[in-house]
């Protein structure tokens, strides 16, 4: 039922062109029809979709199963945070951040997969082991708060997360993550991308890295690798009798995955100017798998739908805690306070509910059903996407000359 | 040269860490060893144990080792509840029985924190403390092992010596036999997932004196347990028992001993800054892991792997 293609790839030509435009040209106007709040919580949100989306490359198209990205995506941020609080004094860009938070990724995720394919784990437990690496680095990072923990300029700082202590360039005493800044080549000064008041620089980051790397999993997915890959996860069997190196390629596709993780962790580490022992706990690992299921597994942009639907979700569920809890008394004093306490764990709840409900219910996930009604019947695509289009540019207008912002 | 108080202590210690470590497993023995369902949500069924005696204790004024077989019924009658809600549709699936218990363990930490909030609760000790030369050690912990001896004396008893044990065993080895011969298998799929998970209460309630009784707990405990079930191999029982005592000593070694120390450039007080690697009980943990994985590469099959007939 599901993939019946035999490719396991996106369907391409008129249809994908139609989505792409659905989801990328409301995304980049955003920041003009929405305050720069709306513009910060979506960046969170791709970046969660982007993290997402390296499982979406291991498990929709090579067949393999981690819950652990999360080590991969802390790995990175916490990476990033070091070299840029130790790079940002003498030289004033981190770049060099940039790359080395990937690459710390990329290199953990290396080593990872040579164990676990060439161990010969089979794929439930090498799930699992990822899981447990990293709940192993969040009880380091947990440890980390002494003053012992430092490299460089930089503090572990245990649960408090990472910070900055020192001197450096214009910092002196503690200071936070710096955000990704480039010297970009028109410009004399280098370029930090932030998001607040002032600049939305730091979304279009977001938003293009997003892009630019979906691009690259796409291109990865068409070559030569890609499609061994898809034969391994059809019949890993059949791929190795053939004489294909399936641990190789298994461990090429991993590491790339893991570099996707490490980048998202880069610019969450870079969103936030934060990181904290949060990234390699359960709730951050269990929330990625939970992306991808509700989203689909079977295409690359399942984790940025499923992302953003249970982001969404809980925040809406979050923000409507009953406020009349206790003054009501009584049983329905006790049943306010105990919704009201729920919604405070609408995180846990949520990613619970839609595990369950996706596996007993809904396995493909949300976007193949869409993708398929579209491609069946692509006019409607166009009828929602006109008055969408009309609603984003009246709310710009409106938020410009009418000072009435939406969110 | 290491002091003879010092030997009896850390022999103590081991086995307090193997003890520890099979109370953890023994549950997960039934559901995972031998059943093969990867139940996900082990670690949270400890957490109710342990949430039970802690309610049966300080709200209903219970004594403790009534509030740890109220703990068992408790975690078992749960159990039985989600066999029959979710796992029971998802038998043959193994991804999606992972991925569901994962969402069951989630909804069960969120529930679990509404009702009782996202603090630590104490258990008092129940038992004094002896002294062994320099070092002082819990009477609860002696007690402890005698305990995990005779649950896992329980649990052998019903599956070799009872008329339930051999239904179970043959359902788990073939069902479709099993229900060729009459046995209802549904009946005896949910009976033995809830047994397991009785077990995992059990364990709860009798860890939660040592430990800090909050709602995410069992994240804690989660993969010592399958580590362990997983390195003892297709014998659930037997196997159990023997990997908890290797990784145990394993554990206890490098929890007590500190193996070396990097110098780091902080500024500490007193000086100088110095990370030991060993000698505290996260650097167990990690000992373990490392250990198994080693020994999985070595043995895939884990300790009792050689024998012929695991049922």
């Amino acid at each position: 039922m599901i993939n019946r293609r035999g490719d396991g790839r996106v369907r391409t030509g008129g249809t994908d062109r139609l989505a792409a435009l659905l989801v990328v040209v409301p995304l980049a106007l955003v920041p003009y029809g929405f305050k720069p709040y709306a513009a910060n919580a979506l960046a969170l949100f791709l970046i969660y979709g982007l993290l997402a989306m390296s499982l979406n490359l291991i498990w929709g198209y090579a067949g393999m199963i981690s819950f652990g990205q999360t080590a991969f995506f802390g790995v990175g941020a916490y990476a990033y945070g070091v070299i840029a609080l130790n790079t940002i004094g003498p030289v004033g860009t981190t770049g060099l951040a940039v790359v080395g938070g990937a690459a710390a990724a990329t290199a953990l995720a290396l080593v990872t997969a040579y164990f676990v394919f060439y161990g010969r784990l089979s794929d439930v437990y090498a799930a699992i082991i990822m899981l447990v690496l990293s709940l192993v680095l969040n009880t380091l990072m947990v440890s980390t708060a002494g003053e012992e923990w430092v490299i460089g300029v930089a503090r572990l700082g245990g649960f408090n997360g990472l910070f900055g202590q020192g001197s450096t360039g214009q910092n002196i005493g503690n200071f936070q993550i710096p955000p990704i800044t480039l010297q970009l080549p028109f410009m004399a000064q280098p370029f930090a991308f932030r998001i607040d008041r002032t600049s939305v620089a730091g979304y279009y980051l977001v938003l293009g890295a997003c892009g630019t790397t979906y691009l690259a999993a796409r291109l990865v997915l068409a070559s030569r690798l890609g499609r061994i890959a898809v034969a391994i996860r059809e019949n890993e069997a059949r791929a190795a009798h053939l004489g294909y190196d399936i641990r190789l390629c298994k461990l090429t596709i991993f590491t790339l995955a893991g570099a996707i993780a490490g980048l998202a962790g880069v610019l969450f580490a870079s969103w936030g100017r934060f990181v904290n022992p949060d990234v390699f706990g359960l709730a951050f690992a269990s929330g990625v798998v939970v992306n991808v299921l509700l989203g689909g597994r079977l295409t690359l942009i399942g984790g940025f739908v499923g992302a953003l639907a249970v982001n969404y979700l809980t925040s809406y569920l979050g923000g409507i805690a009953p406020t009349a809890s206790y003054a009501a008394g009584g049983v329905l004093g006790l049943l306010y306070d105990l919704l009201g306490r729920a919604t405070q764990q609408s995180a846990l709840l949520v990613q619970g509910a839609v595990l369950i409900g996706t596996v007993l219910l809904l396995e493909e996930g949300i976007v193949p059903p869409v993708a398929r009604f579209l491609s069946r019947r692509p006019l409607i695509g166009w009828f929602f996407l006109l008055p969408l289009l009309l609603v984003y540019f009246s709310a710009q207008i409106a938020c410009r000359q009418a000072d009435f912002c939406l969110y | 040269m290491i002091a003879g108080d010092t030997i009896v202590i850390v022999g103590l210690e081991i086995l307090s860490a193997a003890t520890i470590l099979v109370l953890l497993a023994l549950g997960l023995a039934v559901v995972f060893g031998m059943m093969r369902i990867i139940n996900l949500a082990h670690g949270e069924f400890l957490t109710i144990g342990a949430f039970t005696t802690l309610a049966a204790v300080r709200f209903g004024g219970l004594p403790l080792w009534l509030g740890m077989l109220l703990a068992a019924c408790v975690a078992g009658l749960i159990g039985i509840a989600i066999e029959r809600l979710v796992i029971r549709h998802l038998y043959g699936r193994p991804l999606d029985v992972m991925l569901a218990t994962w969402g069951i363990s989630l909804i069960l930490i969120g529930t679990i924190t509404v009702m009782f909030g996202p603090v630590t609760n104490g258990l008092p000790y129940a038992l004094g403390s002896f002294t062994i030369g320099r070092y002082q050690y819990s009477q609860y912990r002696i007690a402890m092992t005698v305990v995990a001896l005779l649950m896992m004396l329980i649990v052998y008893v019903l599956f070799h010596r009872t008329r339930f044990g051999r239904q179970a065993r043959a359902t788990i080895g073939n069902p479709e036999m099993a229900a060729a011969l009459g046995i209802n298998t549904q009946r005896m799929f949910m009976l033995t997932f809830g047994l397991g998970c009785a077990l995992a209460g059990a364990a709860g309630a009798v860890l939660s004196p040592l430990v800090g009784v909050v709602p995410t707990m069992g994240i804690l405990y989660i993969a010592q347990a399958f580590i362990t079930v997983i390195v003892g191999g297709p014998l659930a029982l037997v196997g159990t028992a023997a990997a908890a005592s290797l990784l145990g000593t394993i554990e206890a070694l490098i929890a007590h001993f500190p193996l070396f120390h990097i110098a780091t450039a902080g500024s500490c007080t007193p000086t100088p800054c110095v990370i030991a690697i060993g000698g505290s009980a996260f650097f167990g943990q990690i000992a373990l892991l490392v250990f198994a994985v080693v020994l999985l590469r070595l043995l895939p099959q884990g300790l009792t792997g050689g024998s012929r007939n695991p049922y």
